[in-house]
C-alpha cells in the first residue's frame, strides 16, 4: 500500500511527522519495486522552495486553492481540488522570505499550481533560482553526484554551436563526467547544469537522496528520516542560497545620499559572459516581454549597435532596475530595496539560454563561488 | 519594438568614468580607489565669493569629489568633453587656497581643515581643445585625458603640473584601458535635461508605478518632484524655473493618462490596474503595450519640440513666458477608449 496523498494536518509536529512516514515510504516502496523489478512510478515528496515579497493574506491563489489554517500562523496547508480529487500540501513559512510547499503530488500537478501562484504578477512571489553554477557548487560538496544538463539557444546566439542540448546522467558519482563535460570544447558551451541528484548524511547511519532542480525543486527520492532531510534543506536554502541574496541586496544595490553634493553608495554587478552575444536586440527585445520566465517589462534605449541601456520593470515586486547590455557583459544597477532574487533569475535564465558559461560577479570577485 | 536612441555626451562618460574611478567596480581598475582616494561626492557646491544660494552657477561645482581622511587630503576633478571656462578655474583655485570653504557645507569628504591637501584637476576627452586654451591662458590644473580612440586614461604632462599629493599622481603613472563605460549611474549629465526628456519621463512613469503598487497603507504617495530627485539627483544643478518646467511636463503626461481630482490617491494608478489570466493591465493594455506606446509617443513629442524648436525649457520660460503643453497626440498612441478611460 503506498503512501498517496498527505492527510491534513494541524502543526508542526504533526507535518514532520507526515512528512517522516512519506520518506519511510518512499525507501520501503523503492525496495519492493526493485525486488520486484517493476519500474512504475513512484509518488515522490516533494519540496518546492518559493521566494517571497509577501504574507500568505496577499496571495489571491487560484479558485481550486485554499489555504487551510493549522493551529500555527506560519503553516498552511495548501488544499487543492483537481476535477473530484482533493490533495493536501504543507506550506511551512517559518522564513517568511523563503517558503517550502511539501507535496506528494505529481510533480506535473504541483509544479503548475505553484506556477500560477508565483506568475501572477501581483503575487511578489518567485521561484529560487539555482543557477548552473550554485548547482555545480553546491554537488561539489558532495561525494556521490548524478546530474541532469539542459541548455536552449533562445537568442539563436551563433558563437554557441547548438540549439539543444540535453543530458540525463544516472550514475552512482557523476561528479568527473560533469567535469569532463563542462571542459569540453564542444559540448562545454551548452554545458548548463539544471538539476543534481546528491546523497546527504549527516550522521553515518541515515541519509536522504534528493534531486534539486534549477528553479528550487527538490525531489526526495530515497531516504531514512525527515530530519536528515531538513538538514539539506536547511544547507540548501539557508546555507547556500538566502546568503547569496542577502550578500547582493546589502553589497550591490545602489542609491544617491543627498548632501550639497550627492553620493553614490553600492556597487554595480555584472555577468560575464564566455561567449559573445551575436543579437543583442532580439536578446533586449526577448527579455522586456513581460512574461515567464524572466518577467521584465520595460524600455530599452540603444547607445550603440553593442551597447543597449534597458530601464526595467520586474513583475515579481514591481520595482524598477537598470541593465546595460554588451556582446561579452551585462551590467547590473539594481536600487536599494530592490529583490536580490531578481537578479540571480536573470543570472540563472543566462546560463541556461545565453552562455552556460558566464559568471555572475561584482566588485571584482565572483558571487558565486564554483 | 520601439527604441529610443541615447547618445551620451563626452561630459557624461567622463562623469562616469569618474565614478569607475573611485568607486568599487568590475569596468575598469579603480585606481584612485586603491590609492586611497574613494569617490565621496558629485557635484558638490563649494561655496566662493559672490555665491548666491540657489543659484548654481555662482558656487564652485566641482564634478567629482574624493578624499582620503587617513591623508586629510581632497581630489577634486573636474569633467570637460570641451574646452575650459576661465572663471570656473578661478573658483577651483579660490577654493584650493581657502581650505575653509570645504569646511562650510554638508558633505561627505571627511576631512579637516588644518593641514588638509587640496588637488584639482581637470578629466578631458579633447586634448587638443585643452591645449588650445592652455596657449592662450594657462591652466594652473594637472589634465587627465581619456582617449577615447585608443581605450585608454592617461595623465598628460603638457603644462607640467603636477598633483601635490604623489599617491594621485602614481594613480595615473601609466596608460589604464578603458575597455568601455557603461553610464548605469549617470545616463546623461547635469547640463543635458533637455535632450533627453522623453527618457526622464518613462522613467518616471516606471517610478511612479513601482511607488503606486508598493504604497503601503496609510501612505501617501511621493510626489513628482521627489521621485525625480531619487532617480535623478543630478537634476538639482539646474536651474529652479527649468526644473519646475520640468515637473509641469512631467505632470501633464500623468494627469492626462492618469486624471485623478484627489491629491491624495494622484498618481496612485491602482485604479487603472486591472489582471486578467494572470496578467497585469494598464489601461486596459498590458503592461508592454502600454508602455510601447508611451515610449513612441515620447519620441514623437521630443522629435516635434525639435522641428519647432523649442529646445529648451529655458528657451520656452523665457519666450513666452508661460509653461509649455506637451504636444503629444495621446488618442493616436493609446487610442480613444483608453483615454476617455471609465472604470466602470
Amino acid at each position: 500500500m503506498g503512501y498517496e496523498i498527505l492527510p491534513k494536518i494541524a502543526s508542526r509536529k504533526q507535518m514532520y511527522s507526515q512528512l517522516d512516514l512519506a520518506i519511510n515510504n518512499i525507501s520501503q516502496e523503492k525496495e519492493k519495486k526493485d525486488e520486484e523489478n517493476t519500474t512504475s512510478q513512484r509518488k515522490y515528496l516533494k519540496a518546492l522552495i518559493i521566494e517571497s515579497n509577501s504574507t500568505i493574506n496577499q496571495i489571491s491563489p487560484d479558485p481550486n486553492i485554499v489555504f487551510l489554517p493549522t493551529s500555527e500562523e506560519d503553516i498552511k496547508i495548501l488544499q487543492i481540488t483537481r476535477k473530484d480529487n482533493i490533495s493536501y500540501s504543507y506550506l511551512d513559512m517559518l522564513d517568511p522570505r523563503f517558503w517550502i510547499l511539501y507535496s506528494l503530488d505529481t510533480s506535473e500537478d504541483i509544479k503548475r499550481e505553484v506556477k500560477h501562484l508565483i506568475v501572477k504578477n501581483n503575487s511578489r512571489l518567485d521561484y529560487a533560482w539555482f543557477s548552473s553554477s550554485l548547482l555545480q557548487s553546491i554537488s561539489s560538496r558532495y561525494s556521490k553526484t548524478s546530474f541532469s544538463m539542459k541548455f536552449h539557444n533562445t537568442f539563436e546566439n551563433e558563437n554557441i554551436p547548438m540549439k539543444k542540448l540535453a543530458i540525463r546522467l544516472w550514475a552512482e558519482d557523476a561528479s568527473e563526467i560533469i567535469d569532463n563535460l563542462l571542459n569540453n570544447d564542444y559540448i562545454g558551451k551548452g554545458a548548463c547544469i539544471s538539476n543534481i541528484e546528491i546523497e546527504h548524511r549527516s550522521r553515518p547511519d541515515s541519509f536522504v537522496k534528493t534531486r534539486l532542480s534549477m528553479e528550487g525543486s527538490i525531489n526526495i527520492s530515497n531516504g531514512t528520516s525527515v530530519d536528515e532531510f531538513l538538514d539539506y534543506q536547511q544547507k540548501i536554502v539557508q546555507g547556500h542560497y538566502k546568503p547569496i541574496v542577502e550578500h547582493i541586496e546589502r553589497d550591490f544595490t545602489t542609491n544617491f545620499s543627498l548632501n550639497e553634493g550627492f553620493s553614490i553608495n553600492g556597487n554595480l554587478l555584472s555577468i560575464k559572459l564566455q561567449q559573445k552575444i551575436s543579437n543583442i536586440e532580439r536578446v533586449v527585445n526577448d527579455i522586456l516581454k513581460g512574461i515567464h520566465p524572466f518577467r521584465f517589462v520595460g524600455f530599452a534605449n540603444k547607445i550603440s549597435d553593442e551597447d543597449y541601456l534597458l530601464n526595467v520593470l520586474d513583475l515579481h515586486t514591481f520595482s524598477h532596475f537598470d541593465l546595460e547590455i554588451y556582446p561579452d557583459e551585462i551590467f547590473i544597477n539594481l536600487p536599494q530595496g530592490s529583490c536580490g532574487n531578481s537578479a540571480l533569475r536573470l543570472f540563472a535564465l543566462c546560463q541556461e539560454r545565453i552562455d552556460p558559461k558566464a559568471t555572475l560577479r561584482g566588485d571584482g570577485n565572483a558571487i558565486i563561488a564554483t | 519594438m520601439v527604441m529610443q536612441l541615447l547618445q551620451p555626451s563626452d561630459h557624461t562618460l567622463l562623469l562616469n568614468l569618474g565614478i569607475f574611478l573611485g568607486h568599487p567596480n568590475d569596468v575598469i581598475s579603480p585606481v584612485l580607489l586603491q590609492k586611497g582616494f574613494p569617490l565621496k561626492e558629485l557635484s558638490l557646491r563649494i561655496p566662493t565669493p559672490g555665491y548666491k544660494p540657489g543659484s548654481p552657477d555662482s558656487a564652485a561645482v566641482p564634478d567629482l569629489g574624493y578624499s582620503s581622511t587617513e591623508n586629510n587630503a581632497v581630489l577634486l576633478l573636474e569633467a570637460k568633453g570641451g574646452g575650459t571656462d576661465d572663471n570656473q578655474i578661478e573658483r577651483f583655485q579660490y577654493v584650493q587656497n581657502n581650505p575653509n570653504t570645504l569646511m562650510v557645507k554638508r558633505n561627505n569628504l571627511d576631512v579637516v581643515s588644518k593641514n588638509l591637501i587640496i588637488d584639482f584637476g581637470l578629466l578631458c576627452s579633447d586634448i587638443d581643445k585643452i591645449k588650445q586654451n592652455h596657449n592662450q591662458t594657462a591652466i594652473p590644473f594637472p589634465v587627465i585625458f581619456y582617449d577615447k580612440k585608443n581605450k585608454n586614461l592617461r595623465y598628460e604632462k603638457f603644462n607640467t603640473i603636477d598633483f601635490k599629493n604623489n599617491q594621485i599622481s602614481s594613480a595615473f603613472s601609466s596608460p589604464l584601458p578603458v575597455p568601455r563605460l557603461p553610464i548605469l549611474f549617470i545616463p546623461f549629465g547635469p547640463t543635458e535635461f533637455n535632450e533627453n526628456m522623453p527618457y526622464i519621463v518613462k522613467n518616471l512613469l516606471m517610478l511612479v508605478f513601482e511607488a503606486s503598487q508598493n504604497l503601503k497603507k496609510f501612505k501617501r504617495m511621493p510626489t513628482i518632484e521627489e521621485l525625480l530627485l531619487i532617480r535623478f539627483p543630478m537634476l538639482r544643478m539646474m536651474g529652479k524655473e527649468e526644473f519646475d518646467q520640468l515637473v509641469k511636463i512631467t505632470n501633464t503626461v500623468l494627469e492626462k493618462l492618469f486624471p485623478d481630482d484627489s491629491i491624495a490617491s494622484r498618481y496612485s494608478l491602482q485604479k487603472y490596474i486591472s489582471h486578467k489570466k494572470g496578467k497585469l493591465y494598464l489601461r486596459k493594455m498590458t503592461l508592454r503595450k502600454f508602455l510601447e506606446r508611451l515610449e513612441s509617443a515620447l519620441i514623437d513629442y521630443e522629435n516635434n519640440r525639435r522641428q519647432t524648436k523649442q529646445v529648451t525649457f529655458a528657451y520656452n520660460f523665457s519666450q513666452q513666458d508661460v509653461l509649455p503643453i506637451p504636444e503629444i497626440n495621446f488618442e493616436k498612441f493609446f487610442g480613444k477608449d483608453a483615454i476617455d478611460y471609465d472604470e466602470n
